[in-house]
């Protein structure tokens, strides 16, 4: 649980710093802002209409009148064709998803859990990350140059979280045992990679994002597969709980692991990867915002990550100075 | 991309027609939807569709300094031919969005 509260701290580090970079004045409204990031997701051929729809809107008075056009817009590039091979990729995410879904359907029904109002509230809650995972896997993966790296980095992402568990499909349901720090080098990896490849830290970023995706929905389909699979067998009765106790605390852990966790942690170190990446080698493309940024907002920009990565490195001590179960 | 001998929609054959109405003058997108009745995530899709039958063309007008340039678009030959060409009925379908002066 530590480690989810030292992400979000750099997840929310992350967002502040990138507030605090805008230039003063040039921020565009949401409906703007909005728009340009859904035109980012029509194909290279298709580019031109969506700097249609944002000279456009550029046009437009009122409030509800640029909120309607951008909304309207964003629907018609969700779906302008073509798809390519992304397609086949948000398909795969989709199964994944499905089938997810449909195993804790299968496991609560076949070992009779315990069902109340919070049981159906917590399954609204993953019926809602399954879906805004696809969701967002169907945006990163039509961004130009995220598709490859991003899958590939999903897939080392997915091979180092089994690693971690010794690929044992028994053991799997709780356990993070062995080459912990693979967890961690993998998005590393990732984001650098991605940056390399795409030319920025912005694809990087992406690329990361796409990896924590595709791979919490893999590992999490994995998981809960073993917990159907597995159920409570080798659970010793002696400590109290029923076996549709554990089955359904397994379950959780599950969506706490793999949902939450891996996700959080692969976006954010592979985010800081894709910085350092292209700190190191910088963008080709000119940047004009850090020379605008202001004196007072470089002195935060210092202040924010240090405040985030002590915060970090504390919280990882006391999680391993805390007496092991 | 679509086969180029399916028919358009109704819709579709709706825009044709509001450029036809001036076939020579460059119209904005929003204009255009306001004129057809269409919200822009319909608009956008149907242009590209006449744009990729060659129907209409579109070209760019420079914006101010500093703002982004606007796409306009107006009926080709092709456009002008495909609508004399369609049957009275179906040239009748859409229901335009008209202003009362414009009204017949």
């Amino acid at each position: 649980m530590p480690l989810i509260f030292v992400f979000v701290v750099g997840a929310a580090a992350a967002v502040v710093r990138r507030r605090l970079l805008a230039v003063p004045g040039s921020i565009p409204d949401a409906p703007a802002r909005m728009l340009g990031w859904s035109v980012g997701l029509l194909a290279a051929e298709r580019e031109e209409w969506g700097w249609a729809m944002i000279g456009e809107l550029d046009r437009l008075e009122g409030r509800t009148r640029r909120w309607r056009f951008a909304i309207g817009c964003v629907g018609a590039a969700l779906v302008m064709p073509p798809w390519g091979r992304s397609a086949a990729a948000l398909g795969a995410l989709l199964t994944a998803a499905a089938g997810a879904g449909a195993l804790v359907v299968y496991t609560h029904l076949h070992y009779r859990l315990p069902a109340d109002g919070w049981t159906w509230f917590w399954d609204a809650v993953l019926l809602l990350v399954l879906v805004g995972y696809v969701l967002g896997g169907s945006t990163l993966l039509r961004r130009p140059r995220v598709a490859g790296p991003g899958l590939a980095g999903g897939l080392l992402t997915a091979a180092a979280w089994l690693a971690v568990s010794g690929f044992d499909f028994d053991q799997w349901i709780n356990s993070v045992r062995s080459h912990w720090l693979l967890a961690f080098l993998a998005p590393v990896v990732v984001g650098a990679g991605g940056t390399l490849w795409g030319g920025s830290a912005a694809v990087g970023r992406r690329t990361a994002r796409l990896a924590a995706v595709t791979a919490a929905l893999g590992v999490y389909l994995y998981g809960v597969l073993a917990v159907a699979v597995v159920g409570a067998a080798g659970h010793d009765p002696s400590d109290g709980w029923t076996p549709a106790q554990v089955v359904d605390d397994n379950l959780g852990n599950q969506a706490v692991f793999y949902l939450v966790a891996l996700p959080l942690m692969t976006a954010t170190i592979g985010w800081a990867a894709a910085a350092a990446t292209a700190r190191l080698r910088p963008d080709r493309s000119p940047s004009p915002a850090p020379a605008a940024v202001a004196r007072g907002h470089r002195v935060w920009l210092v202040i924010l990550p240090c405040a985030a990565l002590a915060a970090m490195v504390l919280l990882v001590l006391l999680m391993f100075l805390a007496p092991h179960r | 991309m679509p086969p180029r001998n399916r028919p358009l929609s109704a819709q579709a054959v709706g825009v044709l027609r509001a450029l036809a109405a001036e076939p020579s003058r460059w119209r904005y997108g929003y204009d255009l939807a306001t004129e057809v009745g269409l919200k822009s995530g319909s608009l956008y899709p149907i242009l590209l569709r006449l744009a990729d039958r060659g129907l209409l063309e579109a070209a760019w007008e420079p914006g101010p300094e500093g703002r982004p340039p606007r796409h306009m678009y107006r009926l080709t030959g092709s456009g002008r031919e495909y609508l004399a060409a369609l049957p009275t009925p179906a040239r009748l379908a859409p229901r335009l969005n008209l202003r009362p002066s414009e009204a017949p």
